[in-house]
């Protein structure tokens, strides 16, 4: 009781000093300590059931969402992502550090304040532990091949970790900090790597993070309280229960009813749903991901032959030509992302950009496939010889958007005599037909990573795991190589412009949209500023507008212990 | 025929019936186990956007399972791990399947079993009241609307009821099985909380199970009205209540093996229905299970499905025995 | 495993309503030509093509007007001409695979019931076996384990989904039948096991696949139109009821026609269906129906 009256008063003050403000023509940042400003529960509405919440066992982008509201990394990038040496990285769990002369290694100072959950400081044995367990084989972290330029790590006092680099790269710092999320060394040292998924810390995880794990239920709810205790201060909500669906649809419901708070990702063609809501506002995420249609550059099955159709660059360039990504962006994606021009989206492209991407030119597609030898034939579908310019569109079963993609094409590429079939295909059957090269062409997405090291991942010659299509691009490789090399930023942003567009000339790809991630957020809370580090990411500055507070807004905390 | 009631015989029969369905439960699980994994994927292939785990970090998780061995090998393994009570590691939701089951289960079934009780009890009501005034105005339009309700597909009705009550009246909350603060509310609007999380989802169900069931119902009596001891009940001038009491034991028989038809999905669940009302049970669970190739859990999920079943038609023809005596073997 | 005796079978047959007012048979007969007319005459009756997008203007669902009387889906498309086209796919696979479903459980159940014995329990117990796996498991591993599924194929996995329960009904009607005297006299007559089967037993079986196929048609339309709301039934471009519903549907939406119309095609399809099975078994009552 006492509590609900002293947020009412507090709420009250709030509205004064927010009106205030208004009338002062400048917003006065939410403080934390200020009294009764805290407060608020947020139901969000998770598209995905995660498996685990442990760092290092973590893999989807659902378990991010609550596994790095708990956790902490060393130090955080700046929203900007820049990922140079550490310029703009700000301390977290560590408060300082220190390079070497020879930039080998980085000493990072612990901070002194910095608790688990259970009440145990901070000691550099948990980044020893964590970074141990992350590149593990047993463990199994998709993370670990990103940490292969790190040595060793040591700990010379329980205050300080050293990290010993191979080389001398621009992102090695950023290597250091941003993948490992720190994990208590005291409880999960005496489990084996193998058996961490089944340990009870999988589940129930302790970390460093401003909200505090409280439970998951059975029935498919994750609660998380506030951190009161924590070094950074505690933050405004009081508690977060994140509901866990595995379709979007019975969430985007709820978010409709006003039962949850926040929803995301939405689909594209919910917005003139939620547009038209009383109760809930879209806001809108950026992000380095884009959708493409892959084609594959090989004959099916074989790693050699080039493939009948596709392996020639003028069919893709015709192909390209005749594709009118503009309009199917328009139809299948609505507001939401700008048409992707190249294998580098455009936040991650350096100004000025200079990227010529192929027109929407029909008559020019199809003068091109008359000069490569495909003639029209009798029934409208073009043939060179006894070949058919047939081409297969591997869509999964479980994206609606990407199945609408491909009709779309199929439709425009009808147009310059292409036969094109669309096959829905199960997703785990589809992973398997792409990863052996059996397919044509397939709908599929890439999140870059800030230092974009993903593109020697996806483009690289010979790279099998995710270079489904088999570009091979010797150039390309180099000009990739020394663009993740260089320290001078002049060189990094011409090698990226001139990678861009030497891959968008190859048009190994169908470029298709940069899209944003759209979430449902209900009217009275506060999001703060889209950052593209994901919605989670400023999950404890989120607050309830004054005066707007619900019931669940007011179940307070439970006593501290 | 042998005779239905020599005693030495009968129970030679229940042993070889009982044998019979171990066999049969051990074939489906068996079937089932092969299928899984002659589909392309394992729990551990790449995903289709991003990057994954290294062919060297997912081929030693699989080696961990045991996926690399042939399929004999796993078979054997799987059979040791059953007959020691294990059901097995979920490798979607990375704990003991044994403990997903234990969560899933209680709330497939007591959904299903509440709605099959209702659709049973309303439905053979609706039946009999039906059965007693056939040919009038009101059995003729009961029957086109149980008709009408019987022919909807059970997904597309929830989804109606999903829009109306949820959505543009906000009756009753649109989906799940509490409400997130559920923990946080006092006891008794703890009940309330699940009560009204399950009227829509059991509404959908129960809406068609009735007109199933009243359908039924009505057919039985009215043959059952035509049978010899009831045309005997009636000709011997016993008081109406009695003969229609005759009547409807009589043709309860039939319904109760049509209920125990319904007994395997009792166990899968309406799959569409639990994933439109986001209802965590094992329809739910089992087709994300396929998907993401949780080889043990989609197993132990058939194995428990088809034991479900064979308990059913079991307990059916138990009880259709003991009620007409005139049902052989 | 569902031994039964022929009158009280675990599907009972309702005895014919000797009344005046019986619903007579052509009703649903007629409604039921009537769906396959349409279905056959889509191409004539649609206004548009089914898959033609509009080549410029906004490509979005729109609601009903002159032009789109059922309204447009998301990707422009004429909802009725789907609609339309839609009745082809839903209804042909539907009664495809019931055929091969009703021919091939048929054939088990009679062979089962005739030789009975050990021959009798092994394919009893087999379909025990399929039955105890849920039906849209089965079909959604073994979606999996094709690459791609053409309509043929779709077809064939929902007939051999599909066949149990004729199996079993046939079973018994054909052992109900093989205590009566003609069959005896046949046999007496020194006529071969497969000839009494053909000659004297299938005709009898009649009304029983009649009517299991009618209802077969019934659950094949809903299940069609589950699978490809689930995404995993016809392929795009390819218009079936479920795929229309699927397209559209997004939950707490405001495109009402999308899921409206589909709906009520696929109810009306089935209510005729079951009202047909209804009439059916009506006027088979007076042979022995054993469903």
């Amino acid at each position: 009781m006492a509590r609900r009256s002293r947020l009412k008063s507090g709420s009250v003050r709030l509205l004064a000093l927010a009106f205030a403000a208004a009338c002062g023509g400048e917003s006065a940042p939410p403080d934390a300590n200020v009294q009764g400003a805290t407060g608020g529960t947020v139901l969000i509405g998770l598209i995905g059931e995660p498996k685990t919440l442990l760092p290092p066992l973590s893999a989807s982008e659902h378990e991010q969402a609550v596994m790095e509201v708990l956790h902490d990394r060393l130090a955080e990038i700046a929203p900007s992502l820049d990922v140079e040496n550490d310029r703009g990285f700000t301390p977290r769990l560590a408060s300082s550090w220190t390079w070497a002369s020879d930039s080998m290694s980085i000493r990072f100072t612990l901070d002194a304040r910095a608790r688990w959950h259970d009440g145990r400081p901070v000691t550099s044995d948990d980044v020893a532990l964590t970074y141990a367990l992350y590149t593990n084989p047993e463990v199994g972290s998709y993370v670990a091949n990103l940490l292969g330029n790190i040595d060793s790590v040591t700990t010379p006092d329980a205050a300080t970790a050293t990290f010993w680099f191979r080389r001398r790269t621009p992102q090695q710092f950023y290597d250091a900090v941003h993948h490992m999320f720190i994990v208590p060394a005291h409880l999960l040292r005496d489990i084996e790597p193998a058996e961490l998924a089944t340990s009870p810390l999988s589940r129930a995880p302790i970390g460093t993070g401003r909200f505090r794990f409280v439970r998951w239920s059975t029935d498919g709810r994750i609660e998380l309280i506030a951190d009161t205790a924590n070094f950074r201060g505690r933050p405004t909500l009081d508690r977060v229960v994140y509901e866990l669906f595995q379709q979007t649809g019975p969430a985007l419901v709820r978010l409709a009813s006003g039962e949850t708070d926040f929803v995301a990702p939405l689909l594209a063609q919910s917005l003139p749903d939620v547009a038209a809501s009383s109760t809930a506002r879209l806001v809108r995420y950026p992000s380095l991901r884009y959708q493409l249609l892959t084609f594959n550059l090989r004959r099916q099955g074989s790693d050699r032959d080039p493939h009948p159709v596709l392996g020639d660059v003028r069919v893709r360039r015709a192909l390209s030509m005749a594709a009118n990504t503009e309009r199917i962006v328009r139809a299948v994606y609505d507001t939401i992302g700008r048409v992707a021009l190249g294998p580098i989206p455009s936040k991650a492209r350096p100004a000025p950009d200079s990227l010529r991407a192929m027109p929407f030119d029909t008559l020019a597609a199809q003068a091109l496939l008359d000069s490569a030898g495909w003639q029209p034939g009798p029934d409208g579908v073009r043939r060179r010889g006894n070949e058919r310019l047939r081409i297969e569109l591997l869509v999964p079963s479980t994206s609606e958007s990407r199945q609408r993609i491909a009709v779309l094409l199929q439709d425009q590429w009808r147009a310059i005599g292409a036969e094109v079939t669309v096959q829905v295909s199960e997703v785990e059957a589809l992973v398997d037909r792409i990863s052996n090269g059996r397919f044509d062409a397939v709908t599929n997405g890439w999140t870059l990573s800030p230092g974009l090291v993903g593109l020697r991942q996806v483009w690289r010659t010979n790279a099998v795991e995710s270079n489904y299509g088999r570009y091979a691009n010797a150039t390309v490789d180099a000009m990739v190589d020394s663009l993740l090399d260089t320290f001078d930023a002049a060189q990094r942003a011409d090698l990226i412009r001139r990678v861009a567009q030497a891959v968008v000339d190859d048009a190994p790809a169908i470029w298709l949209v940069e899209d944003e991630v759209l979430a449902g957020v209900h009217n009275r809370l506060e999001v703060g500023t889209p950052s593209p580090l994901g919605w989670w990411s400023d999950l404890a500055s989120w607050s309830v507008k004054p005066g707007q507070q619900l019931p669940r807004d007011q179940l307070g905390l439970p006593p501290a212990r | 025929m042998p005779d239905a009631r020599s005693t030495g015989g009968r129970r030679q029969r229940i042993i070889a019936r009982l044998l019979q369905s171990l066999v049969v439960v051990w074939a489906a699980a068996t079937l089932t186990f092969a299928l899984m994994r002659l589909a392309p994927g394992d729990p551990y292939s790449r995903p289709l956007d991003g990057a994954g785990l290294s062919k060297a970090a997912a081929d030693a998780l699989r080696a961990q399972r045991g996926l690399d061995q042939p399929m004999l090998v796993q078979y054997v393994r799987w059979l040791g791990l059953l007959a020691r009570g294990n059901l097995g590691w979920s490798t979607m939701q990375q704990r003991p399947v044994a403990h997903v089951l234990r969560e899933a289960l209680p709330r497939t079934i007591g959904l299903m079993s509440l709605a099959l009780v209702t659709s049973l009890a309303a439905g053979m009501a609706l039946g009999t009241w039906q059965g007693s005034r056939v040919g009038t105005v009101g059995d003729e339009a009961a029957s086109t609307v149980s008709l009408v309700v019987y022919s909807l597909p059970e997904f597309w009705l929830g989804m109606l009821l999903l829009q109306l009550f949820a959505q543009e009246l906000q009756w009753l909350p649109a989906g799940g099985i509490v409400a997130p603060t559920h923990e946080y509310l006092p006891f008794g609007e703890r009940l309330q909380d699940r009560a009204r999380h399950l009227v829509l989802p059991w509404l959908t169900l129960s809406l068609v199970g009735t007109a199933l069931f009243s359908r039924f119902q009505r057919a039985s009596m009215r043959e059952a009205w035509r049978e010899a001891h009831v045309r005997t009940a009636r000709a011997k001038g016993l008081p109406p209540w009695r003969v229609r009491w005759h009547a409807w034991r009589t043709a309860l028989t039939p319904v109760i093996g049509l209920a125990g038809l319904t007994f395997p999905s009792l166990l899968g669940g309406a799959v569409l229905v639990e994933r439109l009302f986001a209802w965590p049970g094992m329809g739910h669970a089992t087709v994300a299970a396929v998907s993401a190739r949780d080889y043990d859990l989609v197993t132990a999920a058939v194995l428990l499905g088809s034991a479900m079943t064979v308990v059913g038609t079991l307990l059916a023809d138990l009880l259709q025995r003991r009620l007409d005596p005139r049902v052989a073997t | 495993m569902m031994h039964s005796a022929s009158r009280t079978t675990t599907l009972a047959v309702p005895r014919a309503m000797r009344r005046p007012r019986d619903r007579a048979l052509h009703v649903p007969l007629v409604a039921v030509v009537l769906l396959a007319s349409i279905a056959v005459a889509a191409p004539w009756l649609a206004p548009v093509p089914p898959n033609q997008i509009p080549s410029d203007g906004l490509i979005t669902a729109s609601s009903p007007t002159m032009a789109h009387p059922f309204g447009t889906d998301p990707l422009g498309r004429d909802v009725l001409s789907r609609v339309l086209y839609g009745a082809r796919v839903s209804l042909g696979v539907g009664t495809l695979s019931v055929a091969l479903a009703v021919g091939f459980g048929g054939v088990i159940g009679a062979v089962a019931g005739f030789m009975g014995g050990v021959v009798d329990t092994v394919l009893m117990r087999l379909v025990d076996v399929l039955l105890a796996i849920p039906r849209l498991l089965l079909l959604l591993v073994v979606t999996a384990l094709w690459e791609s599924l053409p309509l043929s194929g779709l077809i064939v996995l929902l007939g051999l989904t599909g066949w149990y329960d004729v199996a079993r009904l046939v079973r018994a009607d054909v052992r109900a039948l093989c205590g009566r005297d003609f069959v005896a006299a046949a046999r007496a007559a020194g006529a071969s096991p497969a000839r009494v089967l053909w000659r004297h037993l299938v005709p009898h079986l009649q009304p029983t696949l009649l009517v299991l196929g009618t209802l077969g048609l019934a659950n094949a339309i809903v299940l069609e139109a589950s699978l490809s709301f689930l995404g995993l039934g016809v392929q795009p471009p390819q218009a079936s009821w479920g795929s229309i519903l699927g397209d559209g549907y997004v939950p707490g939406g405001r495109r009402w026609w999308l899921t409206l119309f589909p709906g009520i095609a696929v109810v009306s399809s089935v209510l005729t269906c079951n009202a047909l099975a209804d009439a059916l078994r009506r006027r088979f009552d007076g042979r022995q129906v054993g469903v």
